[in-house]
């Protein structure tokens, strides 16, 4: 008895000293994995902002095709890219993608990797850039990939948005897909009883553009642009704001029945007169109407969103994407189809995403596109308003047009009509898919644009001016 | 047991469970204390040393961009286009810019933390891009400003008030530095001169201040914990707190209270610096495992302790128990009672003993019983010898003839019956005998007695005939008849009757005697059931009852001055009643 008992205490009190020592120790060392786990932490996330590219590699075995997706983008994209990735991988196991993710400079560092023979198998890049490479053979051609492909085909993409640099030869289309609309505050527009039309049918002309966008100028003095007392050198809001790059009067150009150069692509068409019109009329908004700021004047202004928000503005001639910044402003917006000269239209436009020549593993580099192209796997990008979807199923299946277009607030009721259904039925693709060399010519027509945007010149002069300059650059245009 | 106060099996309970607990208690708390002290130094150095990685990060992206700065002061490209007169019309301006913009963006879209950067000039504003609007109010008088015209690498830095009239929900701090301070060589040989007509143009650029997150959040892992940008009077520019911003932080007050720990580092960025305030409750708090680990080892400790104090106490106080329960048998004179004996400690020695001591005291008891008896039966002899029963037979045989000649039957009788009685009472020593042969011999007596007091009393005798298989101790009735006869009828003439009735019930004999004499009084019946009182005759043979029948039988005697009722009963066991 005394001996049991005398076992059974020494064991507690061996056990408790045991006890008391593992419990100090588990803490120390969980204190060090934390440590640890931390400064690994910190060091990625600093060799995120000195490195530029972050790289997440992931283990690969014998098996495992890995290839290298580059791309930018805000952090909310980084940040949905990278799980479509992820999802990805899971889906295909058999595919390890090396994400880059460049910040800053992406064009000079596509180019450099590109003449390291580095390139990524697959990558954004900015059509400028992807067209001359795809004549150069740096690029593969889609269509080959489409028409092999057991899933998915040419007629499931949006018709208006192929980069094709010659007939039958395609980088792709779009990453997604972008259009041009009015965007207005509903406070300022209800305030001055103006109401934007959202269908093509009922699109201003643009005499009743200028006469609303009046009603939306207000001076220092609370006096709107029709008043003939108006104040133009102290505007305090501005009808309508528009930017003064090709992608804001190409879609008016257009309306009025002009184009940037001629159907063969040799003569610069600008200074015709169906152009002219469409950019004087622009021009004549800043100078004449001063319902517009001049770039001078937009210099101080905020940003669209904020500017909107602030009721700096009333409307602005924006892309689509801008709804994902003016809707996270917080104003209580409207969407409004473009004004009309002959015709009312859109622009369309967007940076593609490509397959490099150079990839070992283009089959793999094609699912990783496919996937890429279903909005399904970018979702989040499509709910928040920056991007639209390139499949076509998406914009008529009522079922997937629940999932991006409605029923969230980036997406109002004016939505469908004034972007959804324009872009399908008069989305006119934008200059860089089918004019070859076109960097270089807006490189001319810019700095002669500005003295039409300041009022020194008429678009006439200023276009006419620089036709001659303009058309030793021409090389033409692109395959269908 | 309950009556001792605090019992021996409590008081080893307790002992051993401040035995058992109190260790664990002190081992446990002082793991936690150390643990917890441990990880409170190990997060302090944690979080210092991750501030200062983040400053040294900070710092190191700011040197960078102090460097392109001075790069793009020193470009005779830019200085060729912001040094130019202003142009006759206003597009030119627009195209300039275009070039001043990519210029500026060849030095600085590589860093990550610029956000727009502006030059000012006399006559127009340049900007890199259009993030930020420009103010030109703002932006002349900080041309004209003579806070940072000394020397050529003064940067002019502006916390986040400066901006404040963007009046968004966005916070920006900016840099200014004068361009054009220094001559600089051309590509064609010679140098861009300061131009001292007109002023410097100015170089600004903004940053957004949530920067400052991306370093600085992260590492804010303890909830309740917040940073702070201060300038060098503790104003508050930017925080993770945005209720702090724009206010004027008491540094020693925090640090006095003791409930945060505060740490303060200049950042390479003018004489500015970061402040990190981490409450303690928070650290603490996270250390919720270890928590776990002391509470549950707590826990186990204890139960462990009350098991084996239970337990022990047990095992130890049950042989003193079983020793106790033995004693108080014993005093209740239950010798026969044997503790059970297991082991070899001292408590089975001491149960040992008692059990020897039992057995002795038996032995003795026994001994000294067997010893009284021996002599009373040979005190009987002694009498028996006295007087010679052949002798006395012989006599009365003579007179019964003599009675006989002389027709005297009633005599002749009477000796018959005595001669029984003398026979029956002188025949053996056995101490019990069938009732049959009992009931026989009272008859005999009766009889004589009746004749001796004629008329005085009539019996009545009821006998259940099984009662007679029944064995009795020898003569126990006589007694009391013969009391009920002397002393019961003592004061009657006639009309006594004395019942004698023996019956079973349910496994029991009862034999009664009773009379309607005199009776006796209460006290007198409970004298006598208690053998204190009442003559030699009645005590002697309740005393004799209860020896040979011990616990099995029960003698009753009932009266109240009107007739005596006697009841013995018997316990009917097969074997030996």
């Amino acid at each position: 008895m005394k001996k049991i008992f005398s076992i059974s205490l020494t064991i507690v009190l061996m056990l408790s000293m045991l006890a008391g020592c593992s419990s100090s120790t588990t803490v120390e060392s969980q204190t060090e994995e934390k440590i640890a786990s931390e400064t690994l932490e910190t060091a990625a996330q600093k060799g995120e902002t000195t490195s530029e590219n972050v790289q997440d590699v992931a283990i690969s075995e014998d098996e495992e095709v890995t290839i290298t997706f580059a791309f930018y983008g805000s952090p909310v994209e980084k940040e949905v890219m990278t799980n479509a990735i992820n999802e990805f991988m899971e889906v295909h196991p058999e595919i390890n993608v090396e994400i880059q993710f460049i910040v800053t400079d992406y064009n000079t560092k596509l180019t450099t990797m590109l003449a390291g023979n580095t390139a990524p198998d697959i990558a954004y890049c900015e059509p400028e850039l992807a067209m001359p490479w795809a004549e150069e053979g740096k690029i593969l051609n889609v269509l080959e990939f489409l028409e092999n492909d057991p899933d998915l085909s040419k007629e499931d993409f949006l018709p208006n948005i192929w980069y094709n640099w010659e007939d039958g030869k395609s980088i792709g289309t779009n990453s997604a897909c972008e259009a041009y609309a009015l965007f207005y505050n509903k406070k300022m527009t209800d305030a001055a009883g103006v109401i934007v039309p959202d269908n093509a049918e009922d699109a201003w002309t643009w005499d009743e553009f200028v006469e609303n966008a009046k009603k939306l100028t207000i001076d220092i003095n609370g006096r709107n642009a029709l008043d003939p007392e108006f104040d133009p050198e102290n505007i305090k809001q501005y009808g309508i704001q528009f930017g003064t790059g090709w992608a804001s009067y190409m879609g008016m150009v257009y309306s009025n029945g002009g184009d940037y150069v001629n159907e063969d692509g040799t003569e610069f068409t600008l200074n015709q007169p169906e152009a002219v019109e469409a950019i004087q009329k622009m021009a004549d908004l800043i100078n004449v109407h001063h319902v517009a700021p001049s770039p001078m004047q937009a210099a101080g202004l905020p940003a669209a969103p904020i500017a909107l928000q602030t009721e700096k503005i009333a409307m602005t001639m924006d892309g689509q994407w801008a709804l994902m910044d003016i809707n996270a402003a917080g104003v209580d917006f409207g969407i409004g189809v473009l004004p009309k000269l002959k015709k009312s239209v859109t622009l369309v436009l967007g940076a593609p995403t490509v397959i490099f020549s150079s990839t070992k593993h283009p089959e793999e580099a094609w699912e990783l596109y496919k996937w890429l192209a279903n909005p399904e796997t970018s979702l989040q990008l499509h709910q928040e308003g920056l991007w639209m979807p390139v499949l076509k199923d998406w914009y008529t299946e009522p079922e997937l047009l629940s999932k991006w277009a409605e029923n969230n607030p980036a997406h109002p009721e004016s939505y469908k009509g004034a972007i959804l259904e324009q872009t399908l039925e008069n989305g006119i693709p934008g200059p860089l898919y089918t004019v070859k060399n076109f960097a270089n010519l807006d490189a001319i027509v810019t700095p002669a644009l500005d003295q039409v945007w300041m009022g020194e010149k008429t678009a006439e002069e200023a276009l006419n001016e620089i036709a001659d300059q303009v058309n030793e650059q021409t090389r033409g245009r692109y395959g269908q | 047991m309950s009556g001792m106060g605090v019992s021996f099996r409590r008081k080893l309970s307790i002992l051993f469970l401040l035995l058992g607990i109190f260790p664990s208690l002190v081992v446990g708390l002082a793991g936690y204390a150390i643990g917890a002290r441990s990880l409170l130094d190990n997060t302090q150095i944690a979080i210092e040393t991750n501030l200062q990685d983040n400053v040294k990060t900070l710092d190191m992206l700011f040197g960078d961009l102090n460097e392109r700065i001075a790069s793009i002061s020193i470009d005779n490209e830019l200085y060729e286009i912001i040094l130019k007169k202003e142009p006759e019309v206003q597009s030119q301006l627009l195209a300039d810019n275009r070039k001043v913009s990519f210029i500026l963006n060849k030095y600085l879209a590589a860093s990550p933390l610029v956000y727009t950067a502006h030059i000012i000039t006399d006559h127009y504003t340049y900007s890199s891009n259009s993030n930020l609007p420009i103010n030109n109010q703002k932006n002349r008088e900080l041309l004209w400003s003579d806070q940072f015209s000394g020397t050529y690498a003064n940067m002019y830095w502006m916390d986040t008030r400066w901006c404040k009239e963007f009046n968004y929900d966005d916070y920006y701090f900016s840099v200014a530095k004068r361009l054009n301070a220094i001559s600089v060589p051309n590509i064609e040989g010679g140098y861009t001169n300061i131009k001292s007509s007109t002023i410097s143009p100015v170089l600004l650029v903004y940053f957004k201040a949530d920067l400052f997150d991306s370093f600085f959040r992260e590492s804010l892992r303890y909830p309740g914990s917040q940073y702070y940008i201060l300038t060098s009077d503790n104003y508050v520019f930017y925080s993770s707190d945005r209720e702090m911003i724009d206010t004027v932080m008491d540094i020693d007050t925090i640090n006095n209270s003791k409930k945060n720990i505060i740490y303060g580092m200049d950042i390479g960025i003018s004489d500015w610096k970061v402040v990190e305030v981490v409450p303690v409750k928070s650290i603490i708090e996270d250390m919720s495992l270890l928590q776990k680990i002391s509470i549950s080892f707590s826990i186990f400790m204890t139960i462990f302790a009350v098991v084996v104090a239970l337990t022990s106490s047990y095992h130890i106080t049950r042989p003193i128990n079983q020793l106790i329960e033995g004693i108080m048998s014993t005093g209740k004179g239950n010798f026969d009672q044997m503790i059970p004996v297991k082991g070899n400690d001292e408590f089975a020695f001491l149960a040992m003993k008692f059990n020897e001591m039992n057995e002795n005291i038996r032995k003795l008891i026994n001994e000294n019983y067997k010893r009284k008896l021996h002599e009373k039966e040979n005190e009987i002899i002694a009498l028996n010898m006295q007087i010679n029963p052949h002798f006395l037979y012989n006599t009365l045989a003579t007179i019964n003839w003599m009675a006989i000649e002389k027709e005297e039957k009633e005599i002749s009788h009477m000796i018959v019956k005595l001669c029984d009685i003398l026979h029956y009472a002188s025949k053996g020593l056995e101490q019990v005998v069938l009732f049959s042969d009992d009931m026989q011999w009272l008859e005999n007596y009766l009889y004589i007695m009746q004749k001796r007091y004629v008329n005085k009393f009539r019996t009545e005798i009821k006998i259940d005939p099984q009662c007679m298989e029944i064995k009795v101790p020898k003569l126990f009735l006589q007694p009391f008849v013969e009391n009920a006869i002397l002393h019961g009828f003592e004061d009657m003439e006639s009309g006594g009757i004395l019942k004698i009735c023996a019956y079973i019930k349910e496994n029991e004999a009862f034999f009664k005697v009773s009379d309607n004499g005199k009776g006796m009084s209460p006290e007198m019946c409970e004298g006598l059931m208690t053998g204190k009182e009442g003559n030699i005759g009645m005590k002697n043979t309740i005393r004799r009852i209860r020896l040979i029948y011990e616990d099995m039988c029960k003698v009753n005697i009932r009266s109240n001055f009107d007739g005596v009722d006697i009841c013995i009963t018997f316990k009917i066991i097969k074997k030996n009643s």
